[in-house]
């Protein structure tokens, strides 16, 4: 692969209309060959993707109130961006559904599956609290407390294996085509932590690229999540753009964590921000533009712009 | 065959309506099942039957944070379950409650102002702690028939709280209520 990339990027030095590599050119390519977001990443012209997250009803097991007419329609709005996002990232909680019973797993899944149709592109998801047992200090997966529940299987069923990832953490890898930025996407599952995700997770961060987004449920804050005190500090060793999460059903920049809270996807709102979406593009430049949406109006809520190494443009 | 087929159904939605009283659409339903007052609405007649009410703020849109109630009854008490989406849960958090002649409090920290209603909470977060995120608290309630007077009932409810951002937020909702 590491080849592929230096033949592409020896192309594009010899291309007399190709502008000077850009400042945050530095990278180590290992992307999948493939034109395109796809399974592991692929080769991208820009990066422009979407971010949406928290999706459920309001009540355990209530799959007549899921609230898929606002998932629908946030997913046509990411549709109808110009230019269309090349993927999404989702940030967990797809369900309310007992864990004991599992009897409204797959109808709730049903439901957002089908909604998230509208968008037709790739879309990579991160595990929640719900895809375990619905409590923020659950620990699924085997060998962990909580074991497999259902939710915990349906969703490694329907929403990781068919973009090809088999485990609930993984990271895709995205490269520009002219070889001058690389980026990776580390999704992480907090309700699903063991000492293999740790270890894993450091490793995974110390891949260099230009661009470093750690994909997780629960914010900095939510402590009683298995994985979110033990990735904080694993974090704090390795380079980070921006840290995008769900759990709270609201959308919040918080600056001092580089942590982006893109929560509004459908569950019951906690704070005044109406449901929405967030589009992040990558500028001529290299810094990164994070636009908040209301998918009611359209209308931009909020909007910056940050360095690869995540420190705020000013 | 197509006189006996008409006879035939006459007696099967006759029997049906024997069994099962038609309730209108502000009747509280009767619960299928015991309610535990735990402030988990996992009893299938929460979502199945209940009578449901989303608060609204001021300029009629649903209220922000999201707040929710739900009725039921049985042949001795009137079951109240409250939704409060909230990223601050203060244990001052309240709703207030009018049904019929009665007016009460309840809080999030799992009390009420009025001894003779059972209560139960459950919390996604924790209370009192500013410093994070929250999520919600649920509110189930047990308020005794005998109580409340004769329907119809008004009810009203209402619930106030102030987000992260400062500003405090009121929703409410009322009706009137049969309870057949």
């Amino acid at each position: 692969m590491r080849r592929l990339v230096l033949v592409l990027a020896a192309a594009a030095a010899c291309d007399p209309h190709s502008a000077g590599a850009p400042q945050d050119a530095y990278v180590v390519l290992d992307a999948p060959a493939h034109a395109g977001a796809g399974r592991g990443g692929g080769l991208l012209d820009e990066l422009r993707f979407a971010v949406v997250g928290d999706t459920r009803p309001t009540n355990l097991d209530d799959t007549a109130h899921y609230p898929t007419d606002i998932v629908l329609r946030i997913w046509n709005d990411v549709l109808l961006e110009t230019p269309t996002p090349q993927f999404a990232v989702t940030t967990g909680d797809y369900m309310f559904a007992s864990s004991k019973t599992g009897s409204e797993v797959d109808p709730q899944l049903d439901l957002y599956l089908g909604a998230r149709l509208a968008f037709p592109g790739w879309i990579y998801p991160a595990m929640g609290n719900h895809e375990c047992t619905g409590d923020t200090d659950s620990n699924c997966g085997p060998g962990n407390i909580d074991g497999e529940t259902p939710n915990y299987i349906e969703f490694m069923r329907r929403m990781l294996e068919p973009i090809g990832v088999t485990s609930p953490y993984y990271v895709e890898r995205f490269a520009a085509k002219d070889g001058s930025w690389s980026a990776k996407f580390v999704f992480m599952a907090a309700n699903a932590w063991n000492n293999a995700q740790a270890a894993w997770f450091d490793r995974a961060l110390g891949d260099p690229t230009t661009y470093t987004f750690v994909v997780r449920h629960e914010p900095h804050d939510a402590e009683s999540a298995p994985g979110v005190d033990p990735s904080q500090a694993i974090m704090a060793r390795h380079p980070l753009t921006m840290l995008l999460v769900g759990h709270t059903h609201t959308y919040e920049h918080v600056p001092a964590y580089r942590e982006l809270i893109v929560g509004n996807g459908g569950a019951p709102l906690t704070s005044a921000f109406n449901f929405g979406y967030v589009i992040i593009a990558r500028q001529d430049g290299g810094t990164l533009q994070v636009t908040s949406y209301d998918f009611a109006s359209h209308a931009i809520v909020d909007q910056f712009q940050v360095n690869p190494d995540g420190t705020l443009v000013q | 065959m197509a006189r006996w087929s008409s006879s035939a159904l006459v007696v099967v939605a006759a029997c049906g309506h024997r069994d099962a009283p038609r309730l209108g659409p502000n009747d509280v339903p009767v619960a299928t099942t015991a309610i535990a007052v735990d402030g988990e609405l996992t009893e299938p007649d929460w979502n199945a039957r209940a009578m449901r009410g989303v608060l609204l703020g001021p300029d009629g849109d649903q209220m922000r944070p999201y707040s929710e109630l739900r009725l039921l009854r049985d042949a001795h008490a009137l079951y109240v379950a409250l939704y409060a989406a909230d990223e601050d849960i203060r244990s001052t958090d309240a709703w207030q409650l009018a049904v019929g002649p009665r007016t009460l409090r309840i809080f999030a920290n799992g009390t009420s102002d009025a001894p003779d209603v059972a209560v139960g909470v459950d919390r996604d977060g924790t209370i009192d702690r500013p410093s994070d995120y929250d999520e919600e608290w649920v509110i189930e309630a047990a308020i005794p028939l005998a109580t409340l007077g004769a329907p119809p009932l008004a009810i009203a409810a209402k619930r106030c709280d102030t987000p992260k951002d400062g500003h405090e937020r009121c929703g409410q909702w009322s009706g009137k209520v049969g309870l057949p």
